[in-house]
């Protein structure tokens, strides 16, 4: 019981003395090329910004613009077919070669 | 430029050290640190007036330090995972000083390594706000400001740390 004591009386004033480290602080010293380091590292930030500005920009551009061309070309095309189909007796008559009618059946559909 | 000049003049002392607190190693300081100067040149612009431009500075550094741990740790336990499939290579074990005859007295590094490890234990926030009062010195209305928090709060989170280390080294102590 006694020995248990002085264990935890010893414990206390091992975590008191640790604790106590936090008044033994050791502070880094200013470093004389610190904003030398950090002008260094901008300078190399903004290159490599202007190597993406410079490469990858114009590549993305050309890539939206293609999709943008695509995207045209193939509604333009569409649309066409649509205006394509739009009287009404070519309509029919797609419309009968799609459903297999021959021209008396399809007749039915011009009977007024 | 010479106004930004100023800036890292005034706070690299201060920054390095918060960065350095947490990670505990020039070099990686110096880093986050740099990282931390970036990120208030690219956003000074955004910087209110309202605030300090100081306690703006060290909250970046605080976030940046976390960052940094978070990274670290997560390739930590990437690499405990593949040296799990990767049979007959040598662990790196991590040593901490052990503390095996009662007479043997810690010398300060070795106890500075026990307190260091028994703040990695305990959680970031009420880390942060002990080490910002404790370390670096700051009122606990500064430490508030600098995490964001009410003063009730960071009061709150340093008397948890207090009792989490005490809990942490007592643990320490009594294995070893």
């Amino acid at each position: 019981m006694v020995s248990q004591m002085k264990n935890k009386e010893k414990i206390e004033e091992e975590i008191r003395k640790t604790l106590d480290m936090f008044e033994q602080k050791e502070s880094l010293p200013p470093n004389p090329y610190f904003y030398t380091r950090v002008q260094q590292r901008l300078n190399e930030k903004s290159e490599n910004k202007s190597i993406v500005a410079g490469y990858l920009k114009p590549v993305f551009l050309s890539i939206l613009l293609f999709i943008n061309v695509a995207t045209f070309v193939w509604y333009f095309d569409s649309s066409a077919n649509y205006t394509a189909a739009n009287n009404q007796e070519e309509l029919i008559e797609y419309l009968s070669s799609d459903l297999n009618l021959n021209t008396n059946q399809s007749n039915i559909f011009l009977a007024e | 430029m010479s106004e930004f000049r100023e800036i890292v003049e005034t706070y690299q002392v201060k920054v390095r050290n918060i960065c350095f607190r947490y990670v505990n190693n020039v070099d990686d300081a110096d880093d986050i640190a740099q990282e931390v100067f970036i990120q208030v040149f690219e956003s000074i612009s955004h910087f209110r007036e309202e605030a300090q431009i100081s306690t703006w500075v060290y909250r970046i550094a605080v976030n940046k330090s976390l960052d940094f741990i978070r990274r670290k740790n997560r390739k930590k336990r990437f690499a405990q995972l593949t040296s799990i499939f990767k049979a007959g290579e040598e662990e790196q074990i991590i040593e901490i000083p052990s503390y095996n005859t009662p007479d043997k007295d810690l010398d300060d590094k070795e106890r500075k390594e026990v307190l260091d490890m028994a703040l990695s234990k305990i959680p970031e926030n009420q880390k942060t706000a002990i080490v910002l009062s404790k370390y670096e010195g700051f009122s606990n209305n500064e430490i508030a400001k600098i995490m964001n928090l009410s003063l009730s709060a960071v009061e709150a989170l340093i008397h948890r740390a207090k009792k989490n280390l005490h809990k942490e080294l007592y643990n320490y102590f009594e294995k070893n």
